[in-house]
């Protein structure tokens, strides 16, 4: 694209990047992307994790600073993204998916936490405030009681508020609203209501950046809808005419090289998991079994579920109903330890809180589920200990393979593989493994995968509960998705394919 | 590539190298490490002192002064050690001082006033003692109270139970038997000492070398990741304020076993100074980690210090200064060697390390 045609500066554009680059140590987010928000539009902007979204609003909001060569426009104004003024970037406004709110403060205060203008000890006049945020609310047609404390409004009401918050009084002088994932905690009819009040904002003439993973609401509230992937524009989609099943296509990608699919175990195999009518907070009437030799994968939109199996397998999250039966014996609750007992262990997928303890060494978190083990003769033998470590560190392959070394120290791709270690050293039949390779290098992302079907051949039965479409596709010979805490549906063989997987956990026709 | 656990039945025998005649070389890499002015700076800075006060003061240097500091400050060494397995398990225990103080109350009164034996009023005073562990484990496990709060909150309610037991009356009339306990020597060693001694080997034994004490470490380092991992986290939270308790009592105890009397006014004076001695003993021997040797170095380093002042001249709000900067300058101390720990691996690392800045390993993790 030359330069000329951008120069002319366009009226109706509220924003314009052209040739946005980011580049971080290693790893490009996002490659000469371009993005236009006309004025008074609402904008979608989608892709997969890792596609550049949050980069690219990163770089809007001036928290990131563009690589050289990236040119933008706001309102028709040429900009420097990475030096905006306070006037510039008070032009947009960002609502992030935590809200920001202090939930113990009310509605009132929180609107006035920072833009009270007057000095730290100057008195005000709580009624004639009052009156002001009533007027307020009124303008975006909401009826929230302004002494209501934030905590206890209802999320649709929550986000309301952080919307009101960051436009403040003055929808004139804004060029832009961006929005992440704002209905990620709302339910269907409360979806419904944001997307009223985002309308009646954009009737007052706020252009919207709408972020979301929820295809299907893209959908409904979008004008236009752009289309990252792996850091670089794709397309940009009139919303009327679209359908679900052609947005995800641009999402995942037409040139995904299908991984062979792994071969499936015998039929006769031997059921070694096997989970009975699950229930409880967020989870309904869940079943399903995994053989000897089976990867059987669980996936689903974040909070739908499929994460919260996990838990409960590990023992980490109680369950109210249900029962899991292992290698034949039925457990109507779970403790950590009596999973290990019965021949399974997990791999929990919040390395941080529950994976491995940040000031003991290698040695010492991969030993600890056992760590009576090298006891003798009065005291724990560290020399068989150690020499215990380093076979568990050799086998998943940590680098380096320092039983010695605090765990905090090795890369997350490394920590990952000690979780896996810790886990493999209870000798388990079956594996819950959650997230396996999160935030994990690509060559110790391939070497656990390795490591994952090996297992497999060798007899486990594994659970892969995962997000990662790619990983499910390479790994699993069944996955079950979840939706809103059921499992929605499975797929086998050749239907497990990436699109496929993201088109059944976005799927809402359902609904 | 074998999975299974053989690993462990041939371990010993691949890892095990051939006996060597000794080699002073290998004797030093092998040790060498743990000599390190990183690992024992506190040692060579008792070195340090001792030297420096021997030189700087004529009355310093001599048995009487030593036998002093090794017998005043057993009871901080004591209560301090019991300190140390809560701080190791992740919790605070402020209560020690008014546990303390009613053991003292509660073992003179036994024995002036209810004119129990001795043996038996010790054991009934660690039972008091225990009880007040139990209670506060109790409070921060199945409550889920801070257990800041929660050991603030019975502290005060002990030093009430203390003046009610009391009547905030001096206990006088301690048996004279009982007082030898404290005041015998053996081989010109006061007895105390060898209290010291036996209470360090007993707790380093347990947390250094047993399972239990890995478990123990663990609770304290990621409660949710021990629990995880099979360990009975609540329990072992639990026995932590039991042992802080019970020895807290023992500490309560000896008081009386020193003074000769039962007095309201004991407890208080010896929480900052274990506080200060278990972060300041976990810059020491294993930095990062609140371990025995450590808390018992750094009391005798404390004390060192504070004596050398005192009779080089210095008043008698010394004391308290040293003890309160020693604590700053401990807590900040750690979190320097941790953030130099990070930077020093960084470059090998490859991606950066995920799991380090929000958990520190000696003041964050007792926080909750």
């Amino acid at each position: 694209m030359s330069q000329t045609t951008v120069q002319s500066p366009q009226a109706e554009a509220s924003v314009r990047l052209e040739h946005l680059t980011k580049t971080f140590p290693g790893q490009r987010a996002l490659d000469d992307v371009s993005l236009e928000i006309r004025r008074g539009e609402i904008h979608a902007l989608v892709g997969q994790n890792g596609s550049g979204k949050s980069t690219l609003i990163k770089v809007l909001s001036g928290f990131h600073k563009p690589d050289d060569g990236s040119s933008a426009w706001l309102s028709g104004e040429p900009v420097d993204l990475g030096g905006l003024s306070e006037q510039q970037l008070a032009s947009m406004r960002f609502i992030h998916q935590d809200l920001a709110l202090v939930p113990t403060l009310s509605v009132q205060e929180n609107l006035h936490l920072a833009s009270s203008g007057r000095g730290l000890f100057a008195p005000f006049d709580r009624r004639k405030e009052r009156a002001e945020v009533r007027e307020l609310l009124k303008t975006f047609d909401l009826e929230v009681d302004p002494d209501a404390i934030v905590g206890e409004l209802s999320p649709f009401e929550k986000a309301a508020v952080a919307i009101v918050r960051a436009l403040g009084g003055a929808s004139d002088d804004i060029a832009l609203l961006v929005l992440d994932e704002p209905t990620a905690a709302l339910g269907a009819t409360e979806t419904e209501q944001l997307f009223r009040t985002l309308r009646h904002i954009n009737g007052l003439g706020v252009s919207i950046l709408y972020v979301s993973h929820f295809l299907g609401e893209v959908l409904q509230i979008a004008d236009r809808i752009s289309v990252l992937r792996n850091g670089r524009n794709v397309c940009v989609l009139e919303a009327e005419g679209t359908t679900e099943q052609q947005l995800i296509s641009r999402i995942v990608g037409s040139d995904v090289e299908k991984a062979t699919p792994p071969t499936p175990p015998g039929a006769d195999r031997d059921v070694l998991l096997q989970v009975d009518g699950l229930r409880g907070p967020g989870l309904t009437d869940v079943s399903f079994g995994v053989a000897a030799g089976e990867v059987v994968g669980l996936t689903g939109l974040m909070g739908s579920g499929y994460e919260k199996i996990a838990e409960c397998l590990a023992g980490a999250r109680p369950f109210d109903g249900g029962a899991v039966v292992v290698q034949g014996v039925r457990f109507t609750r779970l403790d950590p330890a009596t999973a290990v007992g019965a021949g399974m262990a997990a791999m929990p997928a919040d390395r941080r809180g529950l994976g491995l303890i940040p000031t003991f060494t290698v040695a010492e978190n991969l030993v600890l589920p056992d760590v009576g083990r090298n006891f003798r003769r009065g005291r724990i033998d560290r020399r068989a200990e150690e020499a215990e470590v380093r076979h568990w560190l050799e086998v998943c392959d940590v680098q380096p393979p320092d039983p010695e070394r605090r765990i905090d120290q090795l890369s997350g791709g490394n920590q990952q593989k000690v979780m896996l270690a810790k886990a493999l050293r209870l000798d388990p039949k079956v594996l819950v493994l959650a997230e396996p390779t999160q935030a994990v290098d690509i060559g110790a992302a391939a070497s656990i995968r390795r490591l994952i079907t090996e297992l497999a051949e060798r007899g486990h039965a594994i659970v892969v509960a995962s997000s990662d479409p790619e990983e499910l596709e390479e790994l699993c010979h069944r996955v079950l998705v979840t939706r809103r805490g059921r499992i929605a549906c499975e797929l086998r063989g050749d239907d497990i394919s990436e699109d496929r997987l993201v088109f059944e956990c976005q799927f809402e026709g359902a609904l | 590539m074998p999975q299974q656990t053989e690993a462990a039945a041939t371990a010993p025998v691949s890892a095990g190298s051939p006996r060597r005649a000794p080699d002073l070389g290998g004797l030093l890499a092998r040790i060498g490490p743990s000599l390190s002015p990183r690992k024992i700076s506190g040692v060579y800075l008792l070195i340090l002192l001792i030297v420096f006060y021997s030189l700087a003061t004529s009355t310093f240097f001599s048995t009487t002064t030593l036998r002093t500091i090794a017998t005043e400050q057993a009871i901080t060494a004591i209560v301090a050690m019991g300190l140390t397995i809560a701080l190791a398990a992740g919790v605070f225990d402020l209560s020690i001082a008014g546990t303390m103080g009613l053991a003292n109350i509660v073992a003179a009164k036994l024995m002036a006033d209810g004119g129990m034996s001795p043996v038996l009023a010790i054991l009934l005073t660690l039972l008091v003692g225990a009880g007040i562990g139990v209670i506060n484990g109790l409070l921060v496990t199945k409550a889920r109270i801070d257990p800041f709060i929660a050991t603030l909150g019975t502290n005060s309610i002990l030093l009430a139970a203390i003046f009610v037991v009391s009547n905030n009356q001096n206990i006088l009339g301690i048996p004279a038997g009982f007082q030898k306990i404290a005041g015998n020597q053996v081989a010109g060693i006061p007895l105390p000492v060898f209290y010291v001694l036996g209470l360090s080997l007993l707790l380093w034994y347990v947390m250094a070398c047993t399972p239990l004490g890995r478990r123990l470490y663990a609770t304290g380092g990621g409660r949710e990741v021990a629990r995880l991992a099979g360990v009975p986290t609540t329990r072992y939270v639990i026995g932590a304020f039991v042992c802080s308790a019970t020895i807290a009592s023992l500490a309560g105890v000896l008081v009386v076993a020193t003074i000769g009397t039962g007095s309201t006014e004991v407890g208080a004076s010896y929480l900052l100074p274990a506080f200060a001695a278990g972060f300041l003993g976990a810059t020491q021997f294993k930095p990062g980690r609140f371990n025995i040797w450590g808390t018992v170095l750094a009391v005798y380093l404390l004390a060192t210090g504070v004596k050398g002042l005192v009779l080089m001249g210095a008043d008698v709000w010394v004391p308290d200064l040293f003890n309160g900067a020693a604590l700053i300058l401990a807590v900040g101390l750690s979190g320097i060697q941790r953030r130099a720990k990070v930077t020093e691996v960084a470059p090998e690392a490859g991606e950066p390390a995920t799991l380090d800045d929000t958990v520190g390993p000696s003041t964050a993790g007792a926080t909750r």
